[in-house]
């Protein structure tokens, strides 16, 4: 086995957007990303282009996207809406072959916007985004040597804290995933 | 006392008419006899791109005394001849090789008409994406830099200033979204704020002059530094006219078609048609009417883009044949579809012969599926390699390449 260049790190956002996008568990996500009133739940489903229209790559107008791989949002926000931050956010080298990787998930959302209609219920629309993701990745495949996870026994990073946010107008939830990547394509002793 | 009173009433001047009227007259009389009279352009009206030449009376406005900040070449007091004209905050005009703007009027206040003008020193540039142009304002950039401490943070620093952005108030300028980025002589700014509340009167609810705060930015790989036009890299548009005659007769009666591509992938966009030594209409029918040895040149134009093709007017023809490929796809992402359409054209007219696709690379990426010179692919999985479609009908034969790109 040759040691690990992390080869499949570029590619873990992207795999967990695309699973997303084309997980059918996953359309409640892109209907609370996109939809920022109470009764988001109850619109229609987007379609794929509609969710992929949703992801911000270097567009300049980044105030039309809800979705983007970094932590940064330059622009300055003109509205209260929802946004999810998705992005590498930690490698831990186990050892010369292996390394953890964090994926961390920032789920922002405004402070008039918090409350979404749940199943009837009134509940915080990060924690529904934030049971959504953990529902729709956890111990799934995305690339990696193992399976993305919400376990701490994988990393100590693995959490969701509440607290993120601009403390005027924008709140928010940060949860880890974690995945192993190795470089398996060696087949060298 | 009728007669007085009705004379009084319908027929004599008040006295603030007959002081106008007097006034009026003077200037009139004297108006040409003064070394201050110029010729200007006067936009016709706010958003206009008619001007009309006025003579009016030109004084300076700032004392260079007052502050030495101020150049008093870029402050114009303007006086009109005719005391009834009017013109609004905002208002361009155009003297001694600038555009001038309006930042005061008298309308209400001064038996003479005037207004203060101040000298654009600058273009507010953008592309506009739903047309394809470049939209240019003069625009003045006060004195004042201000904030010029960087944007500290322990990683990176990022320098820093604010400038205000003086432009009329207009159809474009209004509807300009905050963050838009402008470059002002190579250096980027983007704007925060504007004061388009400021109406003109609770009827004429336009702000037809705006202040915009602009902060300085940081300069991105899709800049036009050149040009000063930011953000304009980001849309890569192209105009493609799908068949290439090369020869025809005067007289020849076709049609040509396009496509416009934003960023590789087609989309629905108006074309304007024009040509030389040939009539076009809105739909690419188009008529030969040049001499022999003239070549006609059809061009099809969406906003800055255009694309054109040229004819050689012979006296006679040699059979010239290709396979005309549309839309001219060159890339597709990951579960999309496009239906590619190819025909035979002969000498600029399509053929009913049958063509046949044969793709190679990108092997297990892609589904097609021949619907008899209708060709649908699907991008089922992205792909370094590209994928390359040979098209063939008798000895014709033309290729493509698609690049499969990831889903998003």
């Amino acid at each position: 086995m040759s040691y690990n260049t992390l080869k499949q790190l570029p590619y873990l956002p992207y795999n967990i957007l695309s699973y997303l996008a084309q997980d059918p568990k996953a359309d409640d996500l892109w209907k609370l990303l996109k939809y920022n009133t109470e009764d988001a739940l109850s619109q229609p489903n987007l379609t794929l282009s509609e969710k992929l229209d949703l992801i911000c790559k270097n567009n300049a107008d980044q105030n039309k996207y809800s979705i983007f791989l970094t932590r940064l949002i330059e622009n300055d926000q003109l509205s209260e809406r929802s946004v999810l931050k998705v992005y590498k956010v930690n490698t831990d080298p186990i050892d010369l072959y292996k390394s953890i990787v964090a994926i961390e998930f920032d789920i922002l959302t405004g402070a008039k916007t918090v409350v979404v209609d749940y199943d009837g219920v009134p509940c915080s629309r990060l924690d529904v985004i934030e049971s959504i993701i953990v529902n729709c990745l956890n111990n799934v495949a995305i690339g990696g040597v193992g399976y993305l996870q919400f376990n701490d026994d994988l990393t100590n990073l693995c959490r969701s804290s509440y607290g993120i946010g601009n403390n005027t107008s924008y709140i928010g939830t940060s949860l880890i995933l974690a995945v192993m990547i190795s470089n398996l394509d060696d087949t060298k002793c | 006392m009728r007669f007085y009173d009705t004379y009084h009433k319908n027929l004599a001047e008040s006295s603030g008419d007959y002081y106008k009227n007097n006034k009026q007259a003077q200037v009139d009389y004297s108006w040409d006899d003064t070394t201050q009279l110029r010729i200007v352009e006067e936009q016709s009206a706010i958003g206009s791109t008619i001007y009309n030449k006025i003579s009016v009376h030109a004084d300076y406005y700032v004392d260079y005394s007052s502050t030495s900040m101020k150049n008093k070449d870029d402050f114009i007091r303007m006086s009109f001849r005719d005391f009834e004209h009017e013109t609004d905050l905002g208002r361009y005009y155009k003297y001694d090789d600038s555009y001038w703007i309006v930042t005061n009027t008298s309308n209400h206040t001064s038996v003479i008409s005037d207004c203060i003008v101040r000298r654009c020193n600058n273009f507010l540039k953008w592309f506009d994406k739903d047309t394809g142009k470049i939209i240019s304002m003069p625009c003045v950039l006060d004195y004042n830099i201000s904030a010029t401490n960087p944007k500290v943070d322990k990683d990176i620093n990022v320098l820093n200033s604010s400038l205000t952005v003086i432009v009329q108030g207009n159809e474009h300028t209004r509807s300009l979204p905050y963050n838009k980025r402008f470059i002002f002589n190579g250096v980027p700014y983007r704007f925060v704020a504007y004061n388009n509340y400021m109406q003109n009167s609770y009827i004429d609810d336009r702000a037809t002059i705006l202040y915009m705060d602009v902060d300085f930015d940081a300069l991105k790989p899709v800049d036009d530094r050149d040009n000063n036009i930011a953000d304009i890299k980001e849309f890569v548009y192209n105009v493609n006219i799908h068949e290439n005659p090369i020869e025809q007769i005067n007289g020849f009666k076709g049609k040509v078609t396009a496509t416009v591509t934003l960023n590789g992938e087609a989309v629905a966009k108006d074309i304007q048609w024009s040509a030389i030594n040939a009539t076009i209409n809105d739909k690419g029918e188009y008529t030969i009417d040049g001499e022999i040895g003239d070549t006609a040149i059809l061009t099809a134009t969406f906003g800055e883009f255009s694309q054109s093709v040229a004819i050689l007017i012979v006296e006679s023809l040699s059979v010239k044949s290709e396979i005309v490929i549309s839309p001219l796809t060159k890339e597709l992402n990951q579960s999309e579809s496009v239906t590619l359409t190819a025909k035979v054209y002969r000498n600029g007219i399509a053929q009913a012969d049958i063509v046949r696709c044969t793709p190679s690379g990108a092997q297990g990426c892609y589904t097609l599926v021949d619907n008899g010179n209708e060709f649908i692919i699907t991008n089922i999985r992205m792909s370094k390699e590209p994928l390359l479609l040979t098209f063939n009908s008798g000895d014709l034969t033309t290729s493509i390449n698609i690049k499969l790109k990831a889903l998003f």
